[in-house]
């Protein structure tokens, strides 16, 4: 006998039900630590970014991209003198754009159990991350391909065994 | 174009209640739970200094909500037992989920068996359906599995169609 799925009717009461918002104090709080930290930012603005959509790149990445872009170029005019390198490097980064950007987790391993100084239990997670990002130089139109694999390892406190 | 702070300051204002919920789920108030997001923002705040100063992905951020939530309970679990001659009263009018209409018996009835399922199963529940988090990006939150993910909130949603059953059977006894 076919067993009712409760998923639907569960959902369709859950979307009755809403999360309050955040206090007007704790908001004003909030705030004030954001101003507190981004004073020290340089004043050049940055785009504004959403979660999982095209964002533009950091600083680190703009650098590596002009790199990328001077490399290229370098390629295409048939020579690479290190002086050149060097100076092109000092210039003034071209306006990049980021096309896509992902974070995949490409192994994730268990590297056992800690203790940290305050003796607590700490379960350490091995992870080899591979960062991607597409950019595109709007000056010339050439995209550039960046890969940067990272390990991270990941504590995670051990509340029950 | 704009300054890191104003992005930073959308980007709360977009999904804080979502943050205050999950984190709700491990205090015993909203003025706990409002402490430690305002905690895991500043957190993510040092961290992404090293990533552009953009707003990180949802699913670092709740990670980093659930681990200082599991600080916070050990450091409240050390002091009440130092304290245990002092009773703690809850505030039962600190909801952390509120219903459409406030006449609604079965929403209300569902937020308490919500409140009372595992802490593991209530977290997946929390970010699937109020967080707006896929499987894949719970299991990378919580460093465990799709599947395991999928099945913990499929769990969940068998236990609290029976707890709601059982709810609806004893007020109307």
């Amino acid at each position: 006998m076919h067993k009712p799925d409760p998923t639907a009717e569960i959902e369709a009461l859950m979307s009755r039900l809403m999360p309050p918002s955040i206090s007007k104090s704790s908001e004003e709080s909030m705030h004030a630590m954001i101003d507190g930290l981004a004073k020290n930012l340089p004043s050049q603005p940055v785009p504004q970014t959403s979660n999982r959509k095209v964002q533009v790149a950091g600083i680190s990445a703009a650098a590596a991209a002009v790199l990328g872009v001077l490399g290229l170029s370098i390629w295409m005019n048939g020579h690479a003198p290190a002086g050149k390198i060097f100076q092109a490097q000092a210039a003034k980064p071209p306006s990049m754009t980021l096309l896509a950007e992902s974070d995949h987790i490409q192994s994730m391993t268990d590297d056992g159990l800690y203790q940290d100084a305050n003796g607590s239990v700490m379960r350490a997670l091995r992870m080899n991350v591979l960062e991607e990002n597409r950019l595109q130089d709007q000056l010339t139109g050439i995209i550039v391909h960046i890969s940067q694999p990272r390990e991270e390892i990941l504590y995670m406190p051990v509340s029950a065994f | 174009m704009q300054h890191p702070s104003q992005v930073w300051k959308e980007w709360l204002s977009e999904h804080s209640s979502r943050f205050l919920l999950f984190a709700r789920g491990w205090t015993q108030n909203r003025a706990d739970a409002e402490d430690l997001v305002q905690d895991a923002i500043l957190r993510m705040w040092h961290y992404q200094a090293d990533h552009g100063n953009i707003p990180p992905d949802l699913p670092l951020v709740y990670s980093t909500i659930r681990f200082a939530a599991l600080n916070h309970l050990r450091r409240e679990s050390r002091r009440r037992k130092r304290e245990e001659s002092i009773l703690y009263f809850n505030d039962f009018s600190d909801a952390w989920l509120d219903p459409a209409a406030e006449d609604d018996e079965d929403a209300l009835l569902l937020r308490d068996a919500v409140q009372q399922l595992s802490d593991k199963l209530r977290e997946v529940v929390v970010m699937k359906f109020w967080g707006g988090l896929t499987f894949l990006q719970i299991s990378e939150a919580l460093a465990i599995s799709p599947n395991t993910a999928a099945s913990r909130y499929r769990y969940a949603m068998e236990q609290l169609a029976h707890q709601l059953k059982s709810l609806k059977a004893q007020r109307h006894a």
